[in-house]
């Protein structure tokens, strides 16, 4: 505790503060707008924080990565288009609620679950986080391996209505994020020759193109910018949130968090899965899951509140063990080594006021965050009101901006392109985005730790069927898929 | 000839789809076995891959086959369908819309991959004909379009060229 309020005594330092307070501002922007994203923000950032203090740098990064997360909520509500993946599952039922006239609640809700989420996983970050590493070192690859497949059982089950047309697209996400060279056996695999196909298909190209230049293409054929914004109705009572409303989300609210969480603390696995993963379990617990999708305030509520508090669970093997909970994670691990600070086991040890800092700043930064997006919640709504004719040419200047930043190569550009139209076609054709995507990033995980657990058992598969944990994971993964399917079968007769 | 019906147009270019996708599948497989196995791997490099184009190709199979069954069906009935109504005819002009917004797109990432002309112009130009494209006749405002194209792209190149030095070609 002492050690924590050390944290909470540097965290509160002006400069500090101060920065912690910008990244958030600066985060919520960006992550409000399609195709720029926290991790793009904190990649621009890292030649900047060469010429700060090792905690103002961290803390200036742990403020944009907050932001970031929520920022997005806006443009997923009010326009259709996840300012970042996280938030896609918010769309869902966001976007319906907007168009319903309830936007304003719709953001309100987002707000409240994102603090709740993220205060959840500050608790967890603050007082269990040794006990929760050291827990999660004894994962075996197996286990991931399950782990993963059993999050992919989760993202196809959400596609139960083409539920084959989900398993091609998932499968057809995996594979396309392996070519490359493979980082076990250095060899290069479905490059064709193409030098520039060596670091494979590059993850922000990808999601640019999916999910911001590829929506404006989409949003152009269904004349989505020939419509009307949609009007909400301001000083309608029904749209503020009440106490009865958190009695209504209780139980919501505290499962997300724990997913959210759990999820987050799950290496590799960030936000993208925990919202996934608890918007499909709001669905099952659901009493009226038929309306999922068409303006549920509990898909909402599911989605935010998981993806906020895997923000602080991906936080737990970042410090602790030196192991990246997400993408964004990588860059604040890569900040934190340009400063010289070797995360890990041993940063509560030698560096633990840094340590116990962070972890204070990242609840100032929820906070600040809940503060900000409902005192500009009105200004950032305006959004909605500004004609997509005039928007959609600005977002795909922006996703130039945002697919070129992170690797400044013109490949970059032409996998935006390629995916964007990809992502038309397969939204015309009614193929699910969601399976495509998340088995994009979470392929490559199944595929390394599938092969680091075959070199540690010298290529015995029996872990894999004899020991609990797969065991446990894989009958989950089984029952998860299944039971849409024999409910849809069930329907039919 | 009867142009299809957009269920059937759908259809079809699903089937389309999935035929390239299997395609595709057979030519990964065929890169994919050039790849040799290290001694020191229990899973070779190509294994997982490969089980994925396998399974691409049953399940673009299945999809392809019920499309087909679908696109049949569609065109057995396709004569007791009503004409193309006015709200198909306005589809059209969204599709064109669509296709000036993948050219204009297509052609200001190949004058920054090539640096044909420097970001600021290619910007504003993009912004300018894609804002042109997409208002509807009654509401373009030529004076906003033009003020609000410079803006943002004088602001985006000052920002991303000059602030924070990507990579853009410059003047």
């Amino acid at each position: 505790l002492y050690d924590l309020l050390q944290g909470f005594a540097l965290a509160l330092e002006p400069i500090s503060l101060l920065l912690t307070l910008a990244g958030v501002f600066v985060g919520i922007v960006v992550g409000a707008i399609p195709g720029l994203t926290g991790a793009m923000l904190i990649a621009l950032l890292l030649p900047i924080t060469f010429y700060m203090q090792p905690f103002h740098a961290v803390v200036a990064i742990v403020g944009v990565y907050v932001g970031s997360v929520s920022g997005g909520l806006i443009t997923a509500i009010m326009l259709r288009m996840p300012g970042t993946v996280s938030n896609l599952m918010t769309m869902l039922d966001g976007y319906p609620m907007a168009q319903q006239g309830r936007a304003r609640r719709a953001i309100a809700l987002s707000v409240a679950a994102s603090v709740v989420g993220g205060l959840a996983s500050w608790l967890v970050l603050a007082m269990l986080a040794e006990p929760i590493s050291r827990w999660a070192t004894r994962f075996t690859p197996f286990d991931y391996f399950a782990l993963v497949i059993l999050a992919l059982a989760f993202v196809v089950t959400l596609s139960e209505q083409a539920f084959v047309k989900g398993l091609l697209a998932a499968t057809l996400g995996f594979l396309l994020a392996l070519p490359g060279i493979d980082p076990s056996s250095a060899q290069a695999r479905m490059t064709f020759g193409f030098v520039e196909m060596n670091a494979g298909i590059g993850i922000m190209p990808f999601f640019v193109g999916m999910f911001a230049f590829g929506a404006v293409l989409s949003d152009v054929l269904n004349g989505t910018h020939l419509k009307k914004p949609t009007e909400t109705k301001d000083g309608d009572d029904s749209q503020s949130l009440t106490l009865k409303d958190f009695k209504t989300h209780g139980g919501n609210l505290v499962r997300s968090s724990i997913v959210g969480t759990g999820v987050g603390i799950l290496p590799g696995i960030g936000s993208n899965i925990a919202s996934v993963v608890s918007y499909t379990l709001a669905r099952n617990f659901s009493k009226t899951p038929e309306r999922f999708g068409k303006g549920a305030e509990e898909g909402v509520v599911a989605s935010e509140t998981a993806n906020n508090a895997a923000v602080g669970g991906a936080l737990i093997p970042t410090l602790a063990l030196g192991v990246p909970g997400s993408l964004v994670d990588v860059l604040l691990l890569t900040a934190l080594t340009i400063h010289a600070i070797q995360p890990g086991p041993l940063l509560f040890v030698n560096s633990g006021d840094l340590a116990y800092g962070l972890i204070a700043a990242y609840l100032i930064a929820t906070v600040a965050m809940a503060v900000i997006v409902l005192a500009t919640a009105r200004w950032l709504a305006a959004i909605a009101k500004v004609p997509l004719y005039l928007l959609l040419p600005i977002i795909i200047a922006a996703s130039v901006v945002g697919a070129f930043a992170l690797e400044g190569t013109p490949m970059s550009l032409w996998v935006m392109l390629a995916f964007g139209l990809l992502g038309l076609l397969m939204e015309w054709l009614e193929y699910p985005l969601a399976p495509f995507a998340i088995a994009f990033v979470l392929g490559p995980i199944a595929e390394a730790k599938l092969r680091t657990g075959m070199q540690m058992t010298a290529g015995d598969w029996s872990p894999l069927y004899t020991q609990p944990i797969p065991l446990v994971l894989f009958v989950i993964a089984f029952l998860v898929s299944a039971l849409p399917l024999s409910k849809s079968l069930l329907a039919k007769r | 000839v009867k142009p299809l019906s957009p269920k059937a147009l759908k259809e079809a270019v699903n089937i389309l789809f999935c035929g390239f996708l299997i395609a595709l599948s057979f030519f990964l497989l065929n890169d994919l076995s050039k790849v040799k196995m290290s001694p020191f791997d229990y899973l070779a490099s190509s294994a997982v891959p490969s089980a994925l184009c396998w399974a691409l190709i049953v399940l673009n199979s299945i999809v392809l086959v019920r499309s087909m069954f679908v696109l049949f069906t569609v065109s057995q009935t396709a004569a007791a369908e009503k004409p193309v109504d006015d709200l198909e005819s306005g589809s059209i002009s969204t599709t064109f819309q669509l296709l000036w917004i993948g050219a204009i797109s297509i052609a200001y990432v190949v004058t920054i991959n090539f640096s044909l002309v420097p970001y600021a112009v290619s910007t504003i130009l993009m912004l300018a004909s894609c804002m042109t494209i997409l208002a509807p006749k009654d509401k373009r405002s030529w004076w906003l379009i033009f003020g609000l194209s410079v803006s943002v792209g004088g602001g985006c190149a000052y920002v991303f060229t000059e602030i924070l030095p990507l990579p853009f070609p410059g003047f």
